[in-house]
C-alpha cells in the first residue's frame, strides 16, 4: 500500500481527501496541517507520495517543496502541488522546483486518484 | 585762369555725388575708386580748360562761365557727354530709389530730385549748348539762374517731406504702413480701398490685385462682410475681437481677429469701412496643440484608469478565487465521500449529490472565466495574419464543430494584409465567437468566416474624427465576419449580449463573460465589434482590427 502525505492547512480538506484515498485501503494517508510539520512528517515517514498546498501561513507550499528537494532523504520522494492558485508564475515557480504535477482546487477523487497512480508509476521508488 | 571754370566743370559730378548719398548708395561711396571716377574726368578738363583754353576759346571774354564762342577741339564735345551721362545717371539712381524705398516721403523726395532737375537740364542744354552752336548769341547764358531754380526746389522738397514735424495724416500713413496688424479701408458699399504691407504679406495678394473688388474675395465665409457691416457696424458703428477666415492667394486660410468700424463724414453719411486683422495662426495652432495634448493625456489617463481598474479586479478575482476555490475542493471531496457511502439503490439522493457537484463546477467556471477576464490587461501586439490565427482557433473547437455538425466556410480574402494584434487574445476572441455560433445550431448548421479589407465611409461609434474614435475614416482596415445560421438572438438580447453575466444559455450553460472578455479584448486592439442578428435566421458578428 503506498504511503501518501498530505501537507494543506485546511483541516477539513486533508481530512476528506484521506477518507476518499483510504478507501478499499487503496492508500495509506498521513496529514499535516502546516509546512513545518508537513516537513517533519515527510523526513519522519518518507511517503510515496507528497500532496502539497501552495499557500499556507508560515512556511508556503513553494518554500516546502524548495526544502523537501534540498534534502537528500526527501529529494527523491514525488510531489504533486495541489493547489487553489491557479497563474501562470505560480505553476512555473513549481515547475522550476520538479514539482511532479500541478493540480488545480477543487478536484474529483477519481481524478485525483488518476494524477497520483500516474506521477507514482513514473516514480523510481514505485516497486519498492 | 577762370577760377569759375572749375565749378561748372564739375557741376555733373557733384550732383552725381549728391545723388549717390541721397540714394543711399553706401556700397558705391565706400569704394574710394568712386570717388576717382567721378572726380578724376572734370579734373582733368578744368586743367585743360586752364592751361590750353581746350574747352572754350576766349573765355576771357566771358568769364561768368560757358562761352558762346567754342573751341574747334573735341574736349567741349567730351565735357557735355561727361555732363550729360552725369545727369542721366543720377536720374536712373533716383527713379530706382523712388521704386525701392517704402518710404512715401522719401518717394517723393526721389521724384523731385530728377523732376526738377529735368527742365534745369534741358533748359541748360538749349541755352549754353545748342543755341551756342548756333551762334545765337542774343540770348544771354542763363545756367547759374537754372540751377538756382533747381536748388530751389531740392531745399524745397527737403523742408517739406524730410524735416517736416509729423502731422496726424503722415502719423497715421505711417503707422498704417508699418504697423504689423494687417488693415483693410473699404469704401461705403464694401469695396477695398486699400490695404497695408502687413495685409499683404498675410494674405498674398499685392495691392492692385485687391483694390475696387469686393471685400469678400479676402473673407472666407459669403457674404462675411455684409454680415459685419449689417449687423455689427449699423447698430454699434464698432466691432471687436470678431475671429473670421481670411482666404490667401494660394487657396488657404488664415485666421485672424478682426476689429472694425465704420467711419462717418460730419454729417453722419457712412463714407468708409475699417478694418483691422491680427493674424491668430500662431494663437489657434498653440490652441489646437494645447487642445491635442489635453485629449492625449485624457486618453491616457483613461487608459491607466482602465488598466488599473482591471488590475484591481485581477486582483480581487485572483484572491477571490482561491477563497472560493478551497471551499469548493472540500465540497466536492465531501461529495466524493458521500458518492461511497450511499448505496445504489439511492437514487434520490446520488440525482442531489450530482446536482451539487454541478453547480460547484459552474461556480467553479464562473472564477476561472472571471480570472480570464481580469487577465486580459497586457497585450503582445504583434503583425499577425487572420488566417493563420483563425486555422488554430478552429482547430480548438474541432470536436465542438464534429459534434454539432457544423461546417465552417472559410472566404478570407487571397492576400489579406497582417493586423494588429496579440495572437492568443484574438485566438481567444474567435473561439469564443465560435462556441456562441455552435451553441446557436442545435441542430447543425454552417459558420461562414469572411475577411476582407474596408476603407471606412461611414461615421459610426469607434469611427470618425474624434479623439477616442479607434479609426479615422477613409482609413483601411480589415474586416472579420462570423455568420452563422443558428436560432439568432432577439432585439431585446441583442443590445446586452457584451454586458458581463448576461446569458441566456441557463444556469449549466455559460459564465455569461464570453462577449464581455471578448469585447474588452478588443478595445485594448482599438479594434470593434458588433453583432447583428434575426431572430430564426442567424448572427453575424463583424469584427474590425487595424492593419499592421
Amino acid at each position: 500500500m503506498k504511503h501518501i502525505l498530505i501537507i494543506d492547512d485546511e483541516p477539513d480538506f486533508c481530512s476528506l481527501v484521506k477518507q476518499n484515498l483510504e478507501i478499499n485501503r487503496r492508500f495509506r494517508v498521513d496529514i499535516a496541517t502546516n509546512g513545518k510539520d508537513g516537513l517533519a512528517s515527510a523526513a519522519r515517514i518518507l511517503p510515496d507520495l507528497i500532496l502539497l498546498d501552495v499557500v499556507m501561513s508560515g512556511i508556503d507550499g513553494f518554500e516546502v517543496l524548495k526544502r523537501l528537494k534540498a534534502d537528500k532523504k526527501t529529494a527523491a520522494i514525488p510531489v504533486i502541488m495541489l493547489t487553489a492558485v491557479s497563474d501562470q508564475e505560480s505553476q512555473d515557480t513549481v515547475g522550476r522546483l520538479y514539482a511532479a504535477l500541478y493540480i488545480l482546487k477543487p478536484v474529483d477523487t477519481s481524478q485525483l486518484i488518476d494524477s497520483i497512480e500516474k506521477v507514482l508509476r513514473k516514480s523510481p521508488t514505485y516497486n519498492k | 585762369m577762370n577760377i569759375g571754370a572749375a565749378g561748372w566743370v564739375s557741376f555733373g559730378s557733384f550732383f552725381l555725388w549728391f545723388i549717390l548719398i541721397f540714394t543711399e548708395r553706401e556700397k558705391i561711396l565706400k569704394a574710394k575708386i568712386s570717388y576717382l571716377v567721378i572726380f578724376l574726368p572734370p579734373a582733368f578738363l578744368v586743367y585743360k580748360q586752364w592751361t590750353a583754353a581746350s574747352l572754350i576759346e576766349q573765355y576771357l571774354r566771358q568769364p561768368y562761365g560757358w562761352s558762346y564762342l567754342y573751341s574747334k577741339s573735341i574736349w567741349h564735345y567730351v565735357f557735355y557727354a561727361w555732363y550729360l551721362s552725369c545727369l542721366l545717371l543720377a536720374f536712373y539712381l533716383c527713379i530706382d530709389y523712388g521704386n525701392r524705398t517704402k518710404d512715401r516721403s522719401k518717394k517723393i523726395l526721389a521724384n523731385l530730385m530728377y523732376l526738377s532737375a529735368i527742365p534745369i537740364m534741358i533748359a541748360g542744354t538749349i541755352n549754353s549748348v545748342i543755341l551756342q552752336k548756333l551762334n545765337i548769341h542774343s540770348i544771354p547764358i542763363f545756367t547759374d539762374i537754372y540751377v538756382f531754380g533747381w536748388l530751389f526746389s531740392v531745399v524745397y522738397a527737403i523742408n517739406k517731406y524730410k524735416f517736416l514735424t509729423i502731422t496726424p495724416s503722415v502719423a497715421a500713413e505711417t503707422i498704417i504702413a508699418s504697423m504689423a496688424d494687417a488693415f483693410i479701408l473699404l469704401d461705403p458699399s464694401g469695396n477695398i480701398v486699400t490695404v497695408n504691407q502687413a495685409m499683404m504679406a498675410l494674405i498674398g495678394y499685392k495691392q492692385d490685385e485687391l483694390v475696387g473688388n469686393y471685400a469678400d474675395m479676402v473673407f472666407k465665409e459669403e457674404a462675411s462682410v455684409n454680415k459685419i457691416i449689417m449687423a455689427g457696424l449699423s447698430r454699434q458703428s464698432s466691432i471687436s475681437g470678431r475671429e473670421v477666415l481670411l482666404n490667401t492667394k494660394t487657396g488657404g486660410v488664415v485666421p485672424v481677429l478682426l476689429s472694425a468700424s465704420v467711419i462717418k463724414d460730419k454729417m453722419g453719411v457712412v463714407s468708409g469701412i475699417v478694418m483691422i486683422g491680427h493674424d491668430i495662426t500662431n494663437r489657434k495652432k498653440s490652441e489646437k496643440d494645447l487642445q491635442d495634448a489635453y485629449n492625449k493625456l485624457k486618453e491616457m489617463q483613461n487608459q491607466l484608469v482602465q488598466v488599473e481598474k482591471l488590475n484591481a479586479v485581477g486582483q480581487l478575482a485572483s484572491g477571490v478565487a482561491h477563497e472560493v476555490r478551497n471551499p469548493l475542493a472540500v465540497v466536492i471531496q465531501g461529495i466524493n465521500y458521500l458518492e461511497t457511502k450511499i448505496p445504489d439503490k439511492k437514487e434520490g439522493l446520488r440525482e442531489t449529490l450530482n446536482m451539487v457537484k454541478d453547480s460547484v463546477k459552474r461556480a467553479n467556471n464562473i472564477i476561472s472565466a472571471l480570472l480570464d477576464f481580469s487577465k486580459a490587461t497586457t497585450l503582445d501586439l504583434k503583425s499577425e495574419y487572420i488566417s493563420f490565427i483563425l486555422e488554430n482557433s478552429l482547430v480548438l473547437v474541432k470536436i465542438n464543430l464534429e459534434r454539432g455538425k457544423i461546417n465552417v466556410i472559410r472566404q478570407l480574402d487571397a492576400g489579406l494584409p497582417a493586423v494588429l494584434a496579440d495572437r492568443n487574445k484574438i485566438e481567444q476572441v474567435f473561439v469564443n465567437i465560435l462556441l456562441n455560433a455552435i451553441q446557436a445550431m442545435p441542430d447543425g448548421g454552417d459558420i461562414v468566416v469572411r475577411g476582407y479589407v474596408k476603407q471606412l465611409s461611414e461615421v459610426k461609434n469607434g469611427i470618425g474624427r474624434r479623439q477616442n474614435d479607434s479609426f479615422k475614416l477613409g482609413e483601411k482596415v480589415v474586416m472579420v465576419e462570423f455568420e452563422d445560421t443558428g436560432i439568432g438572438i432577439s432585439e431585446e438580447n441583442l443590445t446586452k449580449v457584451f454586458d458581463p453575466f448576461f446569458t441566456t444559455k441557463g444556469p449549466s450553460g455559460g459564465t455569461g463573460l464570453g462577449l464581455s472578455v471578448t469585447k474588452n479584448i478588443l478595445n485594448m486592439h482599438k479594434g470593434l465589434i458588433s453583432v447583428t442578428s434575426k431572430v430564426g435566421k442567424g448572427t453575424k458578428v463583424t469584427l474590425t482590427l487595424k492593419i499592421a
